[in-house]
């Protein structure tokens, strides 16, 4: 879906209220790694005295073996043996945060975090020894914005068979301890107030509303009012409900041979019987609204962070991948238009960027910064 | 092994590479046999060393997973060289490097590289300076052109400096001015650190910036950008033979300078503990951090010291996670350990803490569980647990050619030996629990500490957007 509408967010100091936060998992206006040491392309010198090649190189990469188990997993696996190590994710679908009830932002996430608290068999003590043991990293989310939840671990490959068990125990068993799942709301609820703190969360905060209103993707953030009402109980009916095999994409790479662990495979996840849980995608986002502008205070900042856009395309538009060049060039990093005509003599910015979301849904085209508060006015 | 970098200026996070690609037509399965051995214990990179007549060191080691080559260039010099003053001017400097040189046009460096496939930047440290690039392996020539033109013969003119000036000031803003805990580590350095290489930021503050003139640029510019001051790092797929002889080409001309001037970084013995408070406008949370003075990097203690951070805070099993944010619900999150420096290195303590939360409280038992350390001693299960962690972090940060080069650069600079990349496993296992119990009484004493609460400025009742 296109709009020619465009909105015009600006965080600037001034007066009254304010809001703390820190950067979304969608980050629209979170600059790529301080890369800043261009200039304007109207100051660009080229003295073309630097040999180069013309030829453009050949690559063919690597294709995954794909394969799907008897309860529904679809298993993806790419052999890489340069190095001992071997990457797991899985993909949840249905289980992400784009599915919860509007009155419980954070149902999604919290679920997914508490996964790595307790299983039947386990403690949250075990399972961190057992992690931390075998040379592994085990981690469980599902960020705003996703329809997924992720459970995530890699490790040494040849202590594969026992962290994929312990990966497996977490994403099948958990038991959801009260102590923990306290302790979880507890922690969230202070990371929230710490987030209010951060522009670029402030900025993503407003425009995630203004741009999707009613539609899901519109939270970024649970409330302190849904983590107050959040219960084992709730948790545990969610995976119960959301986590199904049918609905899951299983990705390995790294040290593993296809043939040896796919059998290993099959007989590992046999546990997990299939649902008849179907995930029913949320119709896109409502037509965006005439433009707006938007001002979020934050008192004492000697920035201003600078956001605008609009909703764009989803994955499968076919434009996507001229979209993707035409951000390359306009925003994407230190050569691209944005950035060096922003960075005049005056030094306004560290860095403007632009960025291309494209999902399931439709998300944004934006561009934005952090600019130096006199030189706001003149963007 | 995890070198908890609070204090570094790094333009960016060590990239990791993504997934190696083949370079032949027919499409295989499986990616090409490894130049690098994946053996079980641990991947071993081969280096070949050359030193060139004019003093530049060169390191090369190849691979052939995937068509691109990573180009580091590690000059010995960082903020610890800078004197009163004449602080940010190494950073500043960094930044001045990308403006032109004689064969090179204002802003040409970048736009090239970018524009043929690759990515580019550079880091500031106290302790090195580094310009990286990775390229696809048929622009070898041109990333050696441009690096070796500004080691030769940089651009220095005033309009440059000015414009650089400004950009990093406005650096400064968006890093530490205008973010919840933006100032705490250069307050956290400027307590600890009696010696001014390391008691002042790298970063600098806006009066000495203001006041960095031409004549300082090129006196800095002919002291530490010489070749003898500097390590050449190339990973990837070239043939070295080959590569060799292409950089000495572009190189080996530029003249040699006489050897800048050392640093001492001696450190006065600490006789009593420091502390201070800091109100941050924008931090929602307080934040408590405690350092010790120890030694420098790649010290029999620094890997004692280092494990006995890890298994104090590295991972969700360690003493300090488990103690204080699971049992006792002092901090929400806790992460600690050695920094790598080249002169006397940080054992650093942090935790956040919960809003209204009593700070002398989480000391405590921070407190609590150094004591623990000194008089129990660690486990064999936590030292075996700690190796196998080293092992996958070692792995881990080898998979990117990029991450490899800066790591030999960086290696080769602080240490003068590169070859560390493949027997810094040795090391960790060498160290034995009597150590780390040892090294625990040595340095974490009571007056050697330094100890930084950073604070939530009130703030007025919010409203709701």
């Amino acid at each position: 879906m296109r709009s020619n509408v465009s909105f015009r967010i600006s965080v600037r100091v001034a007066l009254t209220f304010l809001l703390a936060a820190t950067m979304t998992a969608t980050a629209w206006s979170q600059a790529p790694a301080a890369d800043d040491k261009s200039i304007p392309t109207s100051k660009v010198e080229r003295l073309n005295r630097a040999p180069v090649s013309k030829d453009i190189l050949k690559v063919t990469l690597p294709r995954p073996i794909e394969t799907t188990l008897p309860n529904g997993i679809h298993l993806m696996i790419l052999e890489d043996h340069r190095f001992p190590l071997v990457t797991v994710m899985f993909d949840i679908s249905g289980a992400g945060p784009m599915y919860e009830p509007a009155t419980q932002p954070g149902l999604a996430g919290a679920t997914a975090r508490l996964l790595t608290e307790g299983t039947k068999t386990r403690t949250s003590k075990q399972i961190a020894e057992q992690i931390d043991s075998l040379g592994a990293s085990l981690s469980a989310s599902a960020s705003f914005g996703s329809s997924s939840a992720v459970v995530a671990a890699s490790g040494l490959s040849d202590k594969f068979d026992e962290w994929f068990a312990l990966t497996t125990d977490v994403l099948l068993h958990p038991n959801f301890p009260a102590d923990e799942v306290t302790q979880y709301l507890q922690r969230a609820k202070s990371v929230l107030a710490q987030q209010r703190s951060q522009p670029g969360f402030l900025a993503n905060q407003t425009m995630s509303r203004v741009l999707y209103g009613t539609y899901p993707a519109a939270v970024v953030s649970a409330t302190p009012e849904s983590l107050d009402s959040m219960t084992p109980a709730m948790l545990a009916e969610w995976h119960d409900t959301h986590y199904a095999p049918q609905n899951t994409i299983l990705a390995i790479s790294g040290d593993v041979h296809a043939e040896t662990i796919i059998p290993k495979l099959r007989q590992w996840l046999a546990e997990w019987p299939r649902t008849k849980e179907v995930v029913k995608f949320p119709p896109g986002p409502p037509p965006a609204q005439k433009e707006k502008i938007f001002l979020v205070d934050r008192p004492g900042s000697v920035q201003t962070t600078l956001l605008m856009g609009n909703l764009a395309i989803d994955r499968t538009n076919p434009d996507y991948p001229a979209l993707v060049v035409l951000n390359e060039v306009l925003g994407a990093g230190s050569a691209s238009r944005l950035f060096l005509n922003l960075r005049e003599e005056k030094g306004y910015t560290y860095g403007v960027y632009s960025n291309l979301i494209a999902r399931k849904y439709a998300g944004p085209w934006t561009a934005g910064g952090d600019l130096r508060t006199e030189s706001r006015t003149e963007q | 092994m995890k070198r908890y970098r609070v204090f570094s200026i790094a333009g960016l996070a060590l990239a990791l590479g993504i997934a190696g690609v083949t370079a032949v037509a027919a499409p295989r399965r499986v990616l090409p046999a490894p130049d690098t051995s994946a053996t079980s214990q641990g991947v071993h990179i081969p280096v070949e060393q050359y030193t060139l007549k004019n003093g530049l060191r060169v390191m090369l080691s190849e691979d052939h997973a995937a068509p691109t080559v990573s180009l580091c260039l590690t000059y010995d010099v960082g903020s610890r060289n800078e004197l009163p003053g004449h602080t940010g001017f190494a950073h500043l400097f960094e930044h001045m490097m990308f403006q032109g040189s004689e064969n090179v046009g204002k802003g040409e460096h970048l736009i090239m590289v970018h524009v043929n496939g690759g990515d580019v930047n550079g880091t500031t440290t106290d302790d090195s300076t580094n310009y990286y690039e990775r390229v696809p392996a048929n622009q070898l020539d041109m990333v050696l052109f441009l690096e070796s033109d500004r080691m030769k013969a940089l651009r220095i003119t005033q309009a440059n400096l000015d414009n650089q000036r400004s950009t990093v000031q406005e650096e400064r803003r968006l890093r530490m001015d205008n973010q919840p805990y933006g100032k705490t580590s250069e307050i956290i350095e400027g307590l600890a650190y009696d010696n001014f290489a390391y008691k002042h930021s790298t970063m600098g503050s806006m009066e000495d910036l203001n006041a960095a003139s031409l004549g300082d640029v090129a006196q800095f510019f002919k002291t530490y950008y010489a070749p003898n001051n500097a390590v050449l790092t190339l990973v990837g797929d070239f043939k070295s033979p080959e590569a060799l002889a292409k950089i000495k080409k572009y190189f080996e001309e530029i003249p040699q300078q006489p050897a800048p001037p050392s640093v001492d970084m001696t450190e006065p013995v600490q006789t009593a503990e420091r502390r201070t408070t800091v109100e941050d406008s924008f931090a929602r949370l307080p934040r408590l951090d405690i350092v010790y003075k120890t030694v420098p990097a790649n010290t029999a203690d620094f890997y004692a010291l280092d494990m006995l951070g890890d298994i104090l805070f590295s991972g969700p099993s360690s003493r300090m996670y488990q103690k204080l944010v699971k049992e006792k619900m002092l901090a929400l999150n806790v992460a600690g350990g050695m920094d790598l420096r080249r002169g006397p290195a940080l054992f650093q303590a942090f935790a956040l803490l919960k809003p209204g939360q009593n700070a002398g409280e989480v000391e405590k038992a921070i407190y609590e569980e150094f004591d623990r350390v000194k008089k129990d001693g660690v486990t064999p299960e936590e030292m075996r647990k700690i190796l196998i962690q080293d092992r996958l972090q070692q792995a881990e940060s080898m998979t990117s050619t990029m991450s490899r080069a800066r790591t030999l650069g960086e290696y080769a600079v602080y240490f003068h030996d590169p070859e560390l990349i493949n027997t810094i496993l040795t090391k960790y296992s060498e160290v034995t629990a009597a150590d780390i119990q040892r090294v625990a009484r040595e340095y974490l004493g009571d007056a050697q500490r330094t100890v930084v609460l950073t604070t939530p400025k009130a703030q007025p009742s919010p409203g709701v957007l």
